[in-house]
């Protein structure tokens, strides 16, 4: 038998071969120097368990590009929309100096060509070089109105296309058509926030390529990538987490944690200082897992764990804190819960709440319920929304957030179906249901729906919520990178198709 | 510890003396591999197939020098000027991973050059227009753009589409021939097509019963008949869950090709774009359409063509057999396709006109997937 090092955990021995087999294969070229070089990079399975791990790192960043650059016709003009008073450089520098600061809060690489294209004929050598360049989309600042016919080499050299068109730049018939077609996304507007959205709407996509999922569940290990999002999921078998949990000491970090916790809480319910400590636990546990895994985002069989009585606390907790922290974590190995999180992470940094859905047919409401609430509803880097610690509700066990969603809070639900196809609804906050009196789950919104009559017709199950009204937003995103959009019926169905 | 033993990062090289194909495993980390014989054949649980280069005249030159993180086998062959060039390694593609065959042909001579290929594939494969079945269950899809040679029947379906004998359960006395359908997974349109005189005229009947959605809405289709208007039919909006029911086209061979055409398509705004077709009957234009006595099966004797679609009387447009393509290059002209077959545990095999997967996506899945791989258990010795 050939003597390879032992490669630690997560690492690879599969390329290893015998003596035997490499001299019946000698006509072969063997080319797996990367598969040998992995040892080097193997980070740290074997690194004391209180190393720290920053939560953040976990987050995938994406190197995204984008490229922009002016259509206009050849100057000065006369006539013709924006019109001969329009100050060309002064808007120029006043956008120009907006998608700089959007670049920056968005972490993508702003490319600006220097020169605007002022003839048609240059355009489609420019998105040539684009393409070569592998430039993750284009954004074309349109600053004349007959520019719009020069846009078709880029629809159709299906790079992905942000339209920024300031008013005085276009009517409804330059943009009604171009506005709908997949890998466009036309801003006809003076808002340059929404430029930042778009911004995302190429990051998200990016880090939805780049994100490792990881799937706790049954006893496979196994990894497959999802289409048109690219996103890889790892399987592994639940024995891991929990034998890693239970290995976990209280260390230094967990206790700040648990401090932490209860500090911004409004009360502490339930929980008594050992679950709080085991809920940190629960927390390093799933950094460190996610880490060794070379993940990025993981969703659990916590239900199946905790009936099984093989940890002693649900993750709940960590569960919050991971949504807080830009880092998706999924409830019940549900793999495409986990991917609508990942939505309202990437596209939005906003952390989403994978509730199950509750019809209240008295005051025809939704009730979102579930103990795996972030707190920071707002955003990240917002401040928490008001939030009490309990116990997972249905074992009574662990720590879970009750967050108190603020009344009129305008909100999106989202479920992918699957890698193609998503459902999209909207509503209002109208107030939070109490456990007890209800039973089922800690945090419980109550959301007056939009556009659907019937709160019973809310279509999805583990949908996600989070806060705004990103309807369009979400549609954008969507219309761009090909997923199809459904949402729950306007009218409740006939009774004969009931 | 015992070590794996498997070869799994070989580029194999098929040279001029004897086989050269290592029996090499397609795989990816934690599913069951498929194997590259010998011969070239890439080996599945339903059967191998193997791309033959017509006239190969057995010197094989070395592969491109390419270090793919994935297992792969590579091989290159010539028929006069033009090399062939294969590789094939296994995507894991969510949920279970395909395997992928990509060919290359190269055109060396700055003259044109023509190129006879050879699908072999198992004798119990059903070929289609875009895939390959075995036993009703897709497990090959065609290079896109290529046109093979073959013989066609007097009538039959295109192809692609999974036949579910049994699947509807009609809630009224009927032809049992409203049990059985075909269905068309991923947005496959299903596809008939019948020989008549060119430019002549047919009554068509179709026959639905939905048994899966519980509303109608879900899974209206888009039925096309040669000669007539394009028509929305939503059986349950019609009929109901589980009703059976017909619809009457007055048809006609519009473009004289001596092929009566008739497909039923998901329609673009469906939830549930998998279409489905129950019964098919062409008769003489002056034929009755007593509905009673259709959906009772009293006219099926009277019809030219009587199809079960999904049932035993159905059948495939193509005969079975190995495909032949012939090509033509340009002065060194570069062709590249692929195929992707159903490897062990695959549940589903994308289509690739859909532009989801491609060369490029494919391989980055799996070099993705190995980049980052864990490490596994050695087999048992």
């Amino acid at each position: 038998m050939a003597k390879f090092p032992h490669l630690p955990y997560h690492g690879c021995n599969c390329c290893t071969v015998s003596r035997r087999c490499f001299v019946a294969s000698s006509i072969a070229a063997f080319t797996a120097t990367s598969f040998l070089s992995v040892d080097a990079e193997e980070a740290s399975s074997d690194a004391p368990l209180d190393e720290p791990i920053e939560l953040g790192t976990l987050r995938p960043a994406p190197k995204v590009r984008i490229r922009e650059v002016i259509l206009r016709r050849e100057t000065p003009y006369w006539l013709g929309w924006p019109g001969t008073s329009y100050d060309l450089a002064g808007h120029r520098q006043e956008y120009e100096a907006a998608f700089q600061a959007v670049a920056k809060s968005t972490g993508i690489a702003l490319e600006m060509e220097p020169e605007p294209i002022e003839k048609q004929e240059n355009f489609a050598p420019w998105v040539a070089r684009a393409k070569a360049d592998g430039v993750d989309a284009v954004l074309i600042h349109l600053q004349h109105i007959h520019c719009w016919p020069w846009l078709t080499p880029a629809i159709d050299a299906g790079i992905p296309l942000i339209v920024w068109a300031p008013i005085g730049t276009a009517f409804t018939q330059h943009v009604r058509r171009i506005s709908r077609l997949p890998k466009v996304h036309v801003i006809s507007s003076l808002d340059t926030e929404a430029v930042e959205q778009a911004f995302r709407m190429v990051r998200a996509k990016g880090q939805f390529e780049e994100t490792r999922l990881l799937v706790v569940r049954g006893n496979e290990r196994k990894e497959a990538v999802l289409e048109r999002l690219g996103t890889k999921v790892r399987y592994i078998p639940r024995d891991n987490l929990h034998e890693l949990f239970n290995r976990m000491p209280v260390t230094d970090e967990a206790r700040q944690i648990a401090k932490t916790v209860v500090a911004n809480a409004e009360r502490v319910v339930e929980p008594d200082e050992q679950d709080l400590l085991n809920a940190a636990r629960a927390f390093l546990t799933a950094k460190r897992i996610c880490r060794d895994e070379k993940s990025n985002a993981m969703t659990t069989d916590c239900l199946g764990m905790v009936s099984s009585r093989v940890v002693p606390t649900p993750p709940c907790m960590a569960v919050s804190m991971f949504q807080d922290g830009g880092v998706t974590y999924g409830c019940e190995a549900d793999v495409f819960g986990a991917m609508s999180l990942m939505l309202t992470s990437y596209l939005f940094d906003k952390p989403g709440f994978m509730n199950d859905p509750v019809p209240e047919t008295v005051e025809n409401l939704l009730l979102a319920a579930h103990c795996v609430c972030g707190t920071r509803i707002d955003g990240f880097d917002k401040p928490q929304e008001r939030h009490r610690l309990r116990s997972h509700s249905e074992s009574d066990l662990g720590v879970a957030m009750q967050v108190l969603w603020k009344e009129d809070r305008p909100v999106t639900l989202v479920r992918f179906n699957n890698p193609n196809e998503l459902i999209l609804d909207t509503g209002v906050v109208v107030g939070n249901q109490d456990t007890p009196p209800a039973g089922g789950c800690r945090t419980d919104v109550k959301i007056k729906m939009d556009r659907v009559e019937d709160a019973r017709d809310v279509l999805g199950f583990h949908q996600v919520v989070f806060a705004g009204n990103h309807r369009r937003d979400v549609e954008n995103f969507c219309q761009m990178w090909g997923i199809k959009v459904i949402h729950s019926p306007e009218k409740a169905p006939q009774e004969d198709e009931a | 510890m015992k070590r794996s033993t498997t070869f799994p990062s070989l580029v194999v090289a098929l040279v001029a003396m004897g086989p050269a194909w290592a029996d090499t495993e397609l795989r990816s980390p934690g599913f069951p591999p498929s194997r590259v014989a010998d011969d070239g054949s890439i080996v599945e649980p339903w059967g191998a197939l193997r791309l033959v280069l017509a006239g190969n005249e057995g010197g094989m030159t070395a592969p491109p020098a390419e270090k793919p993180p994935m297992p792969m086998a590579v091989t290159c062959g010539h028929a006069g000027p033009v090399v062939m060039s294969q590789a094939a390694y296994r995507a894991p593609i969510w949920p279970a991973g395909v395997d992928v065959l990509e060919a290359t042909l190269t055109n060396k001579s700055d003259e044109p050059a023509k190129v006879e290929l050879e699908l072999m594939v198992p004798e119990a494969m059903q070929v289609g227009e875009t895939t390959g079945s075995i036993e009703g269950r897709p497990s090959l899809t065609l290079p896109a753009g290529m046109q093979p040679i073959r013989e066609e029947r007097e009538w039959g379906c295109t192809g692609g589409v999974s036949a579910l004998p049994g699947w509807a359960k009609p809630n009224v006395p009927c032809d049992p021939a409203f049990r059985n359908i075909a269905a068309g997974m991923g947005s496959v349109p299903i596809t008939y097509r019948f020989a008549v005189e060119p430019g002549s005229k047919r009554t068509v009947v179709l026959g639905f019963c939905e048994s899966h959605h519980p509303t109608a809405g879900l899974r209206p289709m888009v039925v096309q008949v040669e000669g007539t208007e394009d028509r929305v039919v939503d059986p349950i909006a019609v009929w109901g869950r589980h009703g059976p029911g017909v619809v009457r086209f007055e048809a006609a061979d519009a473009n004289a090709d001596g092929r009566l055409q008739v497909t039923v398509a998901p329609h673009p705004q469906a939830r549930d774009r998998n279409p489905i077709l129950n019964v098919l009957w062409i008769f003489n234009p002056t034929a009755s359409g007593d509905v009673e006595r259709l959906l009772a099966g009293e006219m099926n004797d009277q019809a030219q063509r009587y199809v079960d679609v999904g049932g035993e009387n159905d059948q495939l447009l193509y005969k079975s057999g190995n495909l032949r393509y012939a090509l033509q290059l340009g002065p060194e002209e570069r062709k590249e396709f692929f195929l992707l077959l159903r490897s062990p545990g695959c549940r589903y095999l994308p289509d690739p006109s859909q532009g989801l997967w491609n060369p490029a996506s494919l391989r980055k899945a799996a070099a993705d997937v190995w980049r980052d791989r864990w490490e596994e258990p050695a087999p048992q010795e």
